[in-house]
């Protein structure tokens, strides 16, 4: 019984890393900048949103 | 603008809670060719309808990219005649980046701004006055020179 509570107590624990873990690296995710590369789709959106579009033309060189 | 400017978290959470991301090669066809891209990094601002209102040729450093998207963010809402949006994107430009090569121009678009929705004069004349004491050089202050005259 005392294995048993041991055993829930260690997978309660790493499972609560491994959440905080997957949390951590979707906020990095989310801390880009989230460009598109279709113009069109920026336009619809840009109108149903109402903002405006940042257009950045880079060298990939 | 990949190694300083992009990754840093102010500019990213700019982008992402005001703007519409959009990245392009220089060489894409046909968007280099309508927007006439000479050289990068070109930045542009376009309102909703895809119209251009803003536009930076060369590096930005944080501190200088975020002025220059709310200065264009203004531009494109005061060309729609959308002032209750413009004004305060200018305000805020003027107050928390007074040092930015931007801050001049928000001085001289906040003044049209606020003359175009109340048809106030005095708001010309007040913008002159802040550009002359703050930025006597810049090129707007002589722009809004004729403003002096108002009484």
């Amino acid at each position: 019984m005392k294995k048993l509570l041991v055993l829930t107590a260690l997978t309660v624990f790493y499972a609560s890393i491994l959440m905080a873990v997957g949390s951590e690296a979707q906020k990095q995710e989310t801390s880009e900048i989230q460009w598109l590369t279709d113009f069109g789709t920026a336009l619809k959106r840009a109108k149903s949103e109402n903002k405006p579009i940042f257009l950045d033309f880079f060298n990939p060189d | 603008m990949d190694a300083v400017t992009y990754p840093d978290k102010s500019v990213t959470e700019f982008i992402n809670s005001n703007m519409i991301p959009v990245r392009v090669r220089s060489d894409h066809k046909p968007l280099s060719e309508d927007f006439k891209v000479k050289w990068t990094p070109a930045l542009i601002t376009l309102d909703m309808d895809g119209t251009e209102r803003h536009r930076t040729v060369g590096f930005m450093a944080p501190e200088e990219l975020i002025p220059s998207l709310m200065l264009g963010i203004g531009k494109a809402h005061l060309e729609r005649g959308e002032f209750s949006q413009a004004i305060p994107r200018f305000e805020m430009l003027v107050s928390k980046y007074a040092k930015s090569g931007s801050a001049p121009e928000a001085v001289f678009y906040l003044g049209v701004a606020q003359y175009q929705s109340t048809h106030e004069p005095k708001f010309l004349k007040k913008a002159y006055d802040q550009l002359a004491a703050k930025y006597p050089k810049s090129e707007w202050t002589k722009r809004a020179s004729p403003y002096n005259a108002i009484k």
